[in-house]
């Protein structure tokens, strides 16, 4: 059987990266509700977000994908990769594809635009399965989205990132 | 503003999230780019992903489809509680042009609801699944009897 993971890689297991505070705008989350199709005021008016009790404009649920996806890419366009990606913590192996494999997240408080949001995550699982077409490695990210300051966990994630 | 027509109704198993129908366009996929700051190749450059990649097409984002099911949900939940945990995967890559069915169906009724959730194709299969889990708020009523928004949202998918 062939590995894709090397000892080098089964050394990542436990690796951890914190980013920079995230600050959320109005702006933002109103390029993601019209990205969305999502229409409701409360993500587009700061009136109509305080008077339903908000501090300022909501995002909508599924907003912390932009902070999750944008913040591995804020490197110089020259450190990206051929395909524009960037590597995001992936142990080196010699899979030629990544794939997205499950996301399961827990939401504990609304994200509202002036937050400062503090990404963390760790590698909290590695393993190789040996699927149809060949090895596969699956590595499961664990994410916290912390509000700056309080300290808050706004969103815990997990996500699984398939290697083949 | 939508209008914001209550009706009485218990979440029971077997109700419909309010689903609503997408079909992705180059248009939306470079802005969920642009919003996500996600610079791969496959989502926009065409002849890369045919070419190199081996699809038939660009790809809709992974995320994309799961954005959708959280506008569904939240959709769903917005009258009478919030969302407390989601689940999905993708289990297709799906090519822009598809028209797509973001919906769910209760699975637990009760204080802590359930739903199955999905982002079908045009046979039916899906290209997302997963799951979802929500609570009542306090004051909202005394569950499982409370409030569901029965208008559909409709946002600026019809193109």
């Amino acid at each position: 059987m062939t590995s894709l993971l090397t000892d080098e890689a089964r050394g990542w297991l436990g690796a951890e990266q914190t980013f920079e505070p995230w600050l959320v705008t109005r702006m933002q989350i109103a390029q993601y509700a019209y990205t969305l199709g999502i229409t409701d005021r409360v993500h587009l008016d700061v009136e109509e977000a305080r008077r339903a009790g908000h501090r300022d404009v909501v995002a909508p649920l599924g907003f912390h994908l932009v902070i999750r996806h944008a913040v591995p890419n804020l490197i110089p366009i020259s450190e990206l990769a051929e395909d524009g990606g960037s590597d995001d913590m992936t142990p080196p192996t010699t899979a030629q594809r990544r794939m997205a494999g499950e996301t399961s997240t827990t939401f504990h408080e609304p994200i509202v635009a002036g937050d400062e949001i503090r990404l963390s995550k760790r590698i909290g699982s590695l393993e190789e399965k040996q699927g149809r077409s060949g090895p596969l490695v699956f590595v499961g990210y664990d994410l916290e989205y912390r509000r700056e300051g309080s300290g808050e966990l706004v969103i815990a994630e997990r996500y699984v990132r398939i290697l083949r | 503003m939508s209008g914001t027509a209550m009706t009485e109704a218990s979440i029971g198993i077997g109700d419909q999230l309010p689903s609503f129908d997408v079909r992705p366009d180059p248009v939306q996929l470079f802005c969920y780019s642009a919003i996500t700051w996600n610079p791969h190749r496959i989502h926009y450059d065409a002849p890369y992903a045919r070419d190199v990649e081996g699809y038939d097409d660009v790809l809709v984002h992974g995320p994309l489809m799961g954005s959708w099911l959280m506008r569904l949900c939240e959709t769903w939940v917005r009258p009478w509680g919030r969302v407390t945990s989601m689940t999905y995967r993708t289990v297709t890559s799906v090519h822009p042009g598809t028209t797509l069915t973001v919906g769910g169906v209760v699975t637990r009724g009760g204080n802590a609801p359930e739903a199955e959730i999905w982002v079908a194709l045009p046979d039916g299969t899906y290209a997302t699944q997963g799951s979802v889990s929500a609570l009542i708020s306090d004051g909202a009523s005394g569950a499982p009897t409370t409030a569901v928004n029965d208008d559909r949202p409709d946002g600026g998918d019809k193109r």
